[in-house]
């Protein structure tokens, strides 16, 4: 089986695949004072607590974009799964065209979502494809339906930008993000709900449509797909998201590993 | 002359009136470990140097968003400028009805904005304040403060961005142009400009649809220092004023003189 793994600015993201079957996932803190040893022991546990052993792990693939975890998750992956962690970078193959100023510049995650977005939604539907992922950053990603990856949107994500209000201001607090009542707050927690979660639907919303004007002025309309970790809560307030996919990226990573490793992917 | 200090959590506008007019405005940056001196120094500079004299300062109004350097500006007004200063917050009365769960919780700053934009405007309408947070009140026809809703700022979250994403560079925010970004600078300059343009614009028209239920026409009123980034992408922004809060101390300061009272 195939250990995907996504190493995200936040959290680092596994994923035991079945062949194209997601069958386990876990979340870790992206925790950059950890060793090999503590993930390797780690990786271990949470496979054996979901019913595998470290023996049915035969490959592994990982796109990153904290570099300076890379090696850390390589040796751990290397010493107690014994299998080789491929290392995924945007000049690896993937979509068919890769249309970018500096392709090597564009980011792993960007790029296997993208991917995924387009093999899983674009490409049976025949429409070009905007993939929106809430992460640490909220990244934007289109794909025609021909398969070119056309660029994209990079904005802060829900997680930090509110992280950032509360530290830099002195009289609002943090809270719980869930929808509130109604849009005009009487109070300061329900006005930053009521901003925070319509606010980035709208950050969200605004770049899908222009975008969707910029790529598609004409023609089908594109699949817009959500995934990370608060893609529901902002789909269900949203006018353009169409639907949410949770495990894009993991889909993503194993896809481009399948194109690049098709012989370890096939005895895998 | 009235001085009107708007204390902010990055900033401190300071504007001078001759009556209503507005003679002179400055910006310094907020810093609760400066002293009552210090501030008494910069703020007598500031003014020397435009030609006013701190004696023809005859009162000060201050709203502050850092409730920690509220004591140290009174202090600071009775030394150098030998007053009490009008610190708007509550028990002091602005003209304007509070329909908050707990009026003390609604920032100096934004019922100051609130009362400028109604007296010059009239209502529905709705101020958007672009500051270290950006911040859109809600004001009935009929002047009341209604709420309002808080997002993460401009700045602040592009800093946060840059801090956390270890891989993106810090970037200059200018606005690129088309959304489609096929360089990390150019979707960074996209996602912040376009994105925070399709925030405000969404909190806006969700806003207005509680405020105004008719549609029957309600104002929107930009302020802030960061508004002008956003200005022409926004589409639901009627007025850009820049001066909303250092005015709206003005107009409570003069209804102030009017009922007869001092400071609180």
């Amino acid at each position: 089986m195939l250990l995907a793994i996504d190493i995200g600015n936040t959290n680092i993201t596994a994923g035991l695949f079945l062949e194209s079957e997601l069958v386990a996932m876990w979340r870790m803190a992206s925790n950059r004072l950890e060793t090999w040893d503590e993930y390797g022991l780690r990786l271990i546990q949470l496979l054996e607590r979901d019913g595998y052993t470290p023996a049915d792990v035969t490959s592994a693939a990982m796109a990153s974009v904290v570099p300076p975890l890379n090696a850390v998750l390589s040796r751990a992956v290397e010493q107690y799964l014994k299998v080789q962690l491929r290392e995924l970078t945007s000049t690896h193959r993937s979509l068919p065209a890769v249309r970018y100023d500096n392709p090597a510049a564009l980011g792993t995650d960007r790029l296997v979502n993208a991917l995924a977005g387009w093999e899983i939604y674009g490409r049976p539907q025949g429409r070009p494809v905007i993939v929106v992922d809430f992460g640490t950053a909220t990244k934007l990603e289109c794909v025609s339906a021909g398969g070119e990856y056309l660029g994209g949107c990079i904005a802060p994500g829900i997680g930090i930008a509110t992280e950032a209000l509360t530290r830099r201001t002195a009289l609002l607090q943090r809270v719980e993000l869930q929808r509130p009542r109604s849009v005009i707050g009487r109070n300061v927690v329900a006005s930053m709900q009521s901003g925070i979660l319509f606010g980035f639907v709208g950050l969200a919303d605004g770049l899908v449509r222009r975008l969707t004007r910029e790529i598609a002025p004409a023609g089908p309309q594109p699949v817009v797909v959500a995934t990370g970790g608060l893609a529901d809560l902002v789909a269900a307030e949203s006018r353009t998201i169409e639907l949410v996919d949770p495990h894009l990226t993991l889909q993503g990573i194993r896809r481009m590993y399948e194109l690049n490793w098709p012989d370890a992917a096939r005895e895998g | 002359m009235l001085l009107a200090v708007d204390v902010g959590n990055t900033f401190m506008v300071l504007g001078i009136f001759e009556g209503e007019r507005l003679r002179a405005e400055w910006t310094v940056h907020t810093d609760p470990s400066k002293t009552l001196d210090e501030y008494g120094l910069l703020f007598t500079s500031l003014l020397e140097r435009a030609g006013f004299s701190s004696r023809t300062v005859t009162a000060v109004a201050i709203s502050s968003s850092v409730p920690p350097l509220i004591p140290k500006l009174e202090w600071m007004c009775h030394k150098y400028f030998h007053l009490k200063p009008l610190v708007i917050g509550p028990g002091v009365r602005t003209g304007m009805m509070i329909r908050y769960d707990n009026p003390r919780e609604v920032g100096a700053d934004r019922i100051a904005g609130a009362v400028a934009a109604f007296e010059q405007y009239g209502g529905p309408l709705i101020v958007v304040d672009f500051g270290t947070a950006i911040i859109l009140d809600a004001i009935s026809a009929r002047g009341e403060y209604l709420g309002g809703v808080i997002a993460p700022g401009i700045d602040v979250s592009a800093d946060a961005l840059f801090q956390f994403a270890a891989k993106l560079p810090r970037i200059e925010l200018v606005n690129p142009g088309s959304a489609l970004g096929r360089n990390t600078v150019h979707a960074m300059q996209s996602g912040i400009i376009f994105g925070f343009a399709g925030l405000v614009d969404e909190l806006v028209e969700r806003m207005a649809a509680e405020l105004d239920p008719e549609g029957q026409g309600c104002k929107v009123i930009a302020t802030g220092e960061q508004a002008e980034l956003l200005l022409g992408e926004c589409k639901t922004i009627q007025h850009f004023d820049p001066h909303l809060t250092l005015t709206g101390l003005r107009i409570i300061h003069d209804r102030h003189q009017a009922h007869g009272r001092g400071g609180r």
